[in-house]
């Protein structure tokens, strides 16, 4: 009888629920935890169905597997993630608590039968703690994650800037040497030939005025290289106008523009175009592409030398042109560098014709624009070709 | 050591019996569907055990166990990698938790589980071979692989070995079901199993 008043004693100071049913559900012991936690006294709910106080175990959910324990199967777990509300008193106390319920059989006192005790443990606050800790990390990975975009956005505002004042470098080297210093020796010409024009002879006169009219091409040709190039960079700039053309017609009619440039250097120039159909492209770009390549193949192919100049059919979509020359050619760091803007520096002709670089970014810009593509195969002392695709027809 | 055909078809009568059932109280509960299929039942050798659970002895596991007593004696345990637990928990509960480490929730949650799939098997074990047990409380623990044996006491050479699949939501998670007898136990299992099997 001591004994059994110990035990009691002891069960009741536990900080978990116990209780114990027969096997029709009646309550044969209710501790005092429970007692505390939901509000019914011992006295009340002794000898009387579980299911009166606590619908759950009416549930057929869950009297199909409190059932086996009186069978003496295993026990059965229940946890507050899947039930909630498992224990949930009328009075409406146990309203937002969770709890992680044990059933397991124990043994009775008639032969071969089994009760069921029922632990109960009250997780709310530690499932609380949970939640909040999560909510935490969820903040804090949205925080890092906000972070990181900020971060990105604020590395590629640095590389544009890097870019424009690259940019903006490189138009000022380009208008304070490229574009002046030709005029210093335009106006220094034009001054002989304007205040000592009798002491000239007329041989000597019509040298300067073709070295005039070479020099004003030359910086014409880089002003407008400059503006194309200039406009590309503000949105909007160059307008992208593409027609369906002939790229053979158009092709020689600026080899033809061309002629003179080469003929100073005794440079032939072949052209060989087969079956090329109409592209779809924007003329006045093509054109700019065409003239700067074959500018600079003329510009570093040796005197008497020979630019071959293809175009064909590259495959259903695309028709390809490819200028061939067999000049200087380019080692690969300078290959590697034509589009860098820090770095396109042009080197010297073969006829110490001046430079900037500036011709083939425009070129790859009109190429992109044209959603072509730019190949070009050089090594140094054995030519350049420089091969360009444009589309057959609208993409 | 070989399992007669008979003996064979029996375990693996029992162990459908059980899954069926799991998969049954499970989906009663579970917010997505769950299909529970054992596509192999092996009896192997326990220093076999490593390789089945990961070849990679760093591999976390999750693990539920139940011991139990009376005619025969061991324990059972379904076990899974922790990443596998973890998905299978959310998957279960429609969780969107963001921490990717087994916490109380996970864990009480697993314990269900694992409870339901055990008490089936176990307790459809115990009633085809007409066998009382005394069970344990469902225990988890974590652990490296090469520590799943740690602490189980003598173990015979065999024991019973059945891949588990849980498919939720177009998810296959893949586990274990271990069933270990003590020394004694085993041969009385195998005694019990030819006994009923012919029955």
């Amino acid at each position: 009888m001591e004994r059994a008043k110990h035990t009691q004693q002891l069960i009741d100071s536990l900080s978990m629920g116990i209780c114990i049913i027969d096997p029709v559900y009646k309550v044969l012991y209710w501790n005092e935890y429970m007692h505390e936690y939901t509000g019914i006294p011992s006295g009340t709910i002794c000898c009387k169905p579980l299911g009166d106080f606590f619908p759950s175990f009416k549930l057929e959910v869950y009297t199909e597997r409190i059932n086996s324990v009186f069978e003496g199967w295993p026990p059965v777990v229940l946890s507050s993630r899947f039930h909630h509300l498992f224990i949930e008193s009328p009075n409406g106390k146990l309203k937002n608590k969770s709890q992680d319920v044990t059933i397991s059989a124990l043994v009775s006192s008639e032969e071969g039968a089994f009760n069921a005790l029922i632990s109960v443990i009250d997780v709310t606050e530690s499932n609380r703690q949970l939640e909040e800790l999560n909510m935490q990390y969820k903040k804090a990975k949205q925080d890092i994650e906000i972070r990181e975009r900020i971060q990105s956005k604020l590395m590629d505002s640095e590389i544009r800037y890097r870019e424009l004042n690259n940019m903006k470098d490189k138009l000022i080297s380009i208008i304070a040497h490229d574009l002046r210093s030709p005029f210093t020796s335009l106006i220094g010409y034009m001054e002989i030939l304007a205040n000592e024009p009798h002491k000239i002879s007329q041989n000597r006169q019509q040298e300067i005025i073709a070295m005039l009219l070479d020099g004003t091409r030359q910086t014409y040709a880089l002003l407008e290289n400059l503006l194309l190039w200039a406009n590309m960079q503000i949105k909007g700039g160059v307008m992208y106008r593409p027609v369906a053309f002939n790229l053979e017609a158009v092709l020689t009619e600026v080899v033809a523009k061309m002629k003179h440039m080469a003929q100073r250097k005794e440079i032939s120039i072949v052209i060989e175009c087969k079956e090329v159909a109409d592209v779809f492209a924007d003329v006045d770009m093509v054109q700019a592409i065409l003239r700067n390549i074959i500018s600079n193949a003329i510009k570093y192919t040796h005197p008497k030398g020979r630019i071959q100049i293809n175009s064909a059919k590259e495959n259903d979509s695309y028709a390809f042109v490819s200028i061939k020359d067999d000049g200087v050619g380019m080692n690969p760091e300078t290959i590697a560098n034509l589009f860098k803007m820090e770095k396109s520096v042009s080197a010297f002709g073969t006829d110490n014709e001046k430079g900037t670089g500036l011709g083939l970014l425009v070129c790859k810009e009109f190429i992109d624009k044209n959603k072509g593509k730019l190949e070009i195969i050089s090594s140094l002392g054995s030519g350049s070709e420089f091969k360009f695709t444009l589309p057959l027809r609208s993409l | 050591m070989k399992l007669s055909t008979q003996q064979f078809d029996f375990l693996t009568e029992i162990v459908n019996i059980g899954i069926g059932r799991s998969a049954n109280v499970l989906n009663k509960i579970v917010k997505n569907r769950v299909q529970l299929k054992v596509p192999s039942i092996l009896l192997l050798k326990v220093d076999d055990l490593k390789q089945l659970v990961g070849h990679d002895d760093s591999v976390e596991l999750s693990v539920i166990s139940m011991g139990f007593t009376g005619d025969l004696l061991g324990s059972v345990a379904l076990v899974f990698s922790s990443a596998n637990a973890i998905k299978m928990v959310d998957l279960l509960t429609e969780n969107n938790y963001e921490k990717l480490e087994m916490d109380q929730l996970r864990t009480s949650t697993l314990n269900e589980v694992g409870n339901i799939v055990l008490n089936s098997l176990i307790g459809t074990l115990g009633n085809l071979l007409k066998t009382r047990f005394r069970y344990s409380i469902p225990q988890f623990k974590e652990c490296l692989a090469k520590d799943l044996l740690a602490n189980t006491g003598s173990l015979p050479e065999y024991f019973i070995y059945a891949e588990t699949q849980f498919k939720i939501k177009d998810n296959n998670i893949e586990g274990s079901f271990m069933l270990f007898f003590e020394v004694g136990s085993f041969d009385t299992f195998i005694e019990k199993l030819e006994k009923f099997s012919v029955q």
